[in-house]
C-alpha cells in the first residue's frame, strides 16, 4: 500500500511543528525520516498513523483519504522508540495481542494465533523466550517482539520511530541490518524515523530530509549525499567544510564572491608542492588523526579558516605530513559532486 | 577476614547501634505496643463469655453490619472515581488540571469535623437542597446515607493520590501501541491500562478501607448516634465507654485492631508487589 502526504500542516502553540509536508512512499519502499530533534519527523510519523491529527493537508492510503480513519482503523503497525512493550503479558501474549483484541466476528481460532505468533517468533528469532516477561529480555530483543507485535496484524505499512535510538551501538548496527533483510523478504511499505544519518543512508530506499517541520529534500541516499538541495542538507548529511572568505571579483578557486562555498572533507587532496592548481590554497597541518581506513586532517588555511581533509591512511604515509608544516591544499582531480552553492 | 575488617569500617559503633535501635523499639512499644495490650486486656477482662456476648449485642452487630455496609459503598465509589481522575491527570493535559489536583488533595487538609459540618450545612433539614430531598423522602443526614457521603469524603483522595504518579511514571506508550493494534477504547483500559495499575490500585484501596473503617471525625457530625441505626463501630465505642461498659467497648475495639492487623498484612504485601 501507497503512503500519499498531501500539504500536511501543523501547529502547537504558535509555532509550526509541520509545514506543507508532503511526500509519497511507494508500495513496498523504505523511506527515512531524517532530521535533528525538533524536525517534526516524530509528528509526522504520529499523523500518518492517526496517534495524532494534522491542522490541515490530507493523509492517502492508495489513493484513499484517511483523514477520518481511527488509528485503530488504520492498520498500521507502529514501533515505539522506547518498545512500549505490555508489561504485564509475556513475550507470547505481547504478539497475540492485536488477534486477540479483533471484534468477536473476525477473530482467529487459538490454534491459529498460536500458529502466527509461533512464525512470528521463528521469524525474531526469539522462541526459546515465549513464556518470558519483556522485563527479562534485553534491548534489542525488546524492539525485536515490538516489531514482531506490529507484524502480528498484517500491517498495510510499517511505522518505525526511532527503532534503534534506545539501543547501544552495536545493537543498533546488527538490527539495522536484520531490519533490511526483513524488509527484503516482507516488502512491507515501511517508513521509520531516525535522527542518525548512517542509519538512513544504510537502510533506506529514499531519505526525507526535515528541518523544523519543513521538508528540505526527498532523494535517495546517493542523491542526497552527493547532491543536497540545499546549505542545512549539505551539513546535516555528513562532514562539510566551509569557505567562507570572500574575494571581490570572481573570488579565487574554493573562495568564491558572495557566496560560502562547502566542500566535503573526502572532495579534497593535499600536495607538497602547488603543480598548478589553480584553485590550491595553503594551509598549515594543525593535527592528524587516524581513524581505521581513513585519516583525519585538520588545517587552518592562509585565510584563517579551519577546515579538515579526509586522505586513506596509504595518501598520508606517502605524504609523510608533520604537525605544524604548510602544505597546498586543492579539489581532488575528478571530483564531480556538486561542491558549491 | 578481609570482608570482616571492610564490614566493621562500614558499620557504626555497637554503643550506636544499640541506643538508636533502643530508641527506636521502646518508642513503639510504649506509643504502639502498650494500647494495644491494653485492648487486648479490657476486652477480656470479664472473661471470654463476656466479650463473645458484648459482641452479639443487637446494637453491636448494627453497627458492624453498618460499618460494612459504609465500606462497601463508599471504596467502591472511590475506586472508581479514583481510576477516573488518575486516568484524567496522567494521560491527557488539559486546563485546570492544577485546580483538579487540589480538589482531591481537599480532604486531606480539611479537618474530618468540618467536613462534617459542611454536609450538615447543606444537606440539614432547613438548607433549600435537603428540604426538598426531606419532601421528597430522602433523609441524608442523621441517617446512612449521610454517613456514606462524609466517608466517601474523608477517603476521596487514597486511591486517586495511589494512582496518579504511578500512571505518569507510565507513560502512554503502551497505550497507543494497543490503540494502533486495532483495541478499542474500552479494550485499551481493559487489557493494559487496568493491569498496569492493578497493584497500586489494591494498595489505594487498602488505605481508604482502612480509613473507612476507622473514621470517627466526620461520621460522628452527620451520624446523630442512632443506637441501632446510624452507629457505626467507632460511634458505638465511643458511646459504651461513655456509659462505663468498658468490656464492651474493648472488645469492639479489639475487632477494629485485629481488622488494622489484617490490613497491615494486606498493605505489606501489596508493598512488595507493587515495586516489582
Amino acid at each position: 500500500m501507497s503512503i500519499d502526504v498531501q500539504k500536511v500542516s501543523k501547529k502547537f502553540n504558535q509555532s509550526w511543528v509541520l509545514k506543507e509536508a508532503s511526500l509519497t512512499v511507494e508500495t513496498g519502499e523504505l523511506v527515512a525520516l531524517l532530521g535533528p530533534s525538533g524536525s517534526g519527523k516524530t509528528t509526522l510519523l504520529r499523523v500518518i498513523a492517526g496517534l495524532e491529527y494534522a491542522d490541515t493537508g490530507d493523509i492517502l492510503f492508495s489513493g484513499a483519504n484517511a483523514n477520518h480513519v481511527r488509528v485503530q482503523d488504520r492498520q498500521v503497525g507502529f514501533v515505539f522508540q522506547h518498545y512500549a512493550l505490555f508489561r504485564h503479558m509475556t513475550v507470547f501474549e505481547n504478539i497475540a495481542f492485536g488477534l486477540r483484541v479483533r471484534p468477536r466476528a473476525h477473530r482467529l481460532k487459538e490454534e491459529e494465533i498460536v500458529r502466527r505468533v509461533t512464525e512470528l517468533l521463528q521469524l525474531i528469532q526469539l522462541e526459546q523466550f515465549s513464556k518470558q516477561c519483556p522485563s527479562q529480555l534485553s534491548g534489542g530483543q525488546r524492539q525485536r517482539v515490538a516489531l514482531a507485535r506490529a507484524l502480528a496484524i498484517e500491517p498495510k505499512v510499517l511505522l518505525l520511530d526511532e527503532p534503534f535510538g534506545a539501543l547501544d551501538a552495536k545493537v543498533r548496527k546488527e538490527l539495522c541490518k536484520w531490519l533490511r533483510r526483513l524488509h527484503q523478504d516482507l516488502h512491507t511499505t515501511s517508513l521509520f524515523v531516525t535522527h542518525d544519518v548512517q542509519e538512513a543512508l544504510e537502510l533506506a530506499d529514499r531519505i526525507v530530509v526535515m528541518k523544523s517541520g519543513e521538508i528540505q529534500q526527498i532523494g535517495t541516499p546517493d542523491e542526497v549525499y552527493h547532491h543536497p538541495a540545499n546549505a542545512f542538507v549539505y551539513q546535516f548529511i555528513g562532514h562539510v567544510n566551509l569557505f567562507k572568505t570572500q574575494f571581490e571579483e570572481g573570488g579565487r578557486g574554493l573562495f568564491r564572491s558572495g557566496s560560502t562555498t562547502y566542500v566535503r572533507p573526502y572532495l579534497l587532496d593535499i600536495h607538497r608542492e602547488n603543480k598548478g592548481h589553480t584553485d590550491a590554497f595553503k594551509a598549515t597541518v594543525k593535527q592528524i588523526i587516524y581513524t581505521g581506513l581513513l585519516a583525519k586532517i585538520e588545517l587552518l588555511t592562509e585565510y584563517e579558516e579551519y577546515i579538515e581533509v579526509e586522505l586513506t591512511r596509504e595518501r598520508c604515509m606517502v605524504l609523510k605530513l608533520q604537525k605544524e608544516e604548510t602544505v597546498y591544499v586543492s579539489l581532488k582531480e575528478g571530483a564531480t559532486d556538486d561542491y558549491a552553492i | 577476614m578481609r570482608t570482616q575488617a571492610l564490614k566493621a569500617v562500614q558499620r557504626d559503633p555497637v554503643w550506636v547501634r544499640m541506643i538508636l535501635i533502643g530508641i527506636a523499639f521502646s518508642f513503639l512499644a510504649f506509643f504502639l505496643g502498650m494500647p494495644l495490650v491494653v485492648i487486648a486486656i479490657n476486652a477480656c477482662r470479664d472473661g471470654l463469655h463476656v466479650y463473645a456476648q458484648s459482641l452479639r449485642d443487637p446494637d453491636a452487630v448494627s453497627a458492624i453490619l453498618l460499618t460494612l455496609k459504609v465500606v462497601a459503598i463508599a471504596v467502591p465509589c472511590n475506586a472508581i472515581f479514583g481510576i477516573a481522575a488518575a486516568w484524567l491527570i496522567a494521560k491527557f493535559q488539559f486546563r485546570g488540571k492544577q485546580v483538579l489536583l487540589g480538589l482531591i488533595d481537599m480532604p486531606f487538609s480539611v479537618s474530618p469535623i468540618i467536613a462534617g459540618l459542611l454536609f450538615v450545612l447543606a444537606f440539614g433539614s432547613n438548607t433549600l437542597l435537603g428540604g426538598w430531598l426531606m419532601a421528597h423522602g430522602v433523609r441524608v443526614i442523621f441517617s446512612s446515607t449521610g454517613i456514606v457521603l462524609a466517608t466517601v469524603f474523608v477517603t476521596l483522595p487514597f486511591v486517586a493520590r495511589e494512582l496518579i504518579p504511578l500512571m505518569q511514571s507510565q507513560g502512554i506508550d503502551e497505550e497507543e501501541a494497543a490503540m494502533t493494534m486495532g483495541a478499542s477504547g474500552w479494550q485499551v483500559f481493559a487489557r493494559v491500562t487496568l493491569p498496569n495499575i492493578k497493584w497500586g490500585l489494591w494498595y489505594g484501596i487498602t488505605l481508604s478501607t482502612a480509613r473507612a473503617v476507622g473514621e470517627f471525625g466526620a461520621v460522628s457530625v452527620v451520624s446523630g448516634h442512632i443506637r441501632g441505626l446510624t452507629n457505626t463501630i467507632s460511634l458505638h465505642v465511643e458511646i459504651l465507654y461513655n456509659e462505663y461498659n468498658f468490656s464492651a467497648a474493648f472488645a469492639l475495639s479489639s475487632l477494629m485492631v485485629l481488622f488494622a492487623f489484617g490490613t497491615l498484612v494486606v498493605k505489606i504485601i501489596l508493598e512488595g508487589k507493587r515495586s516489582t
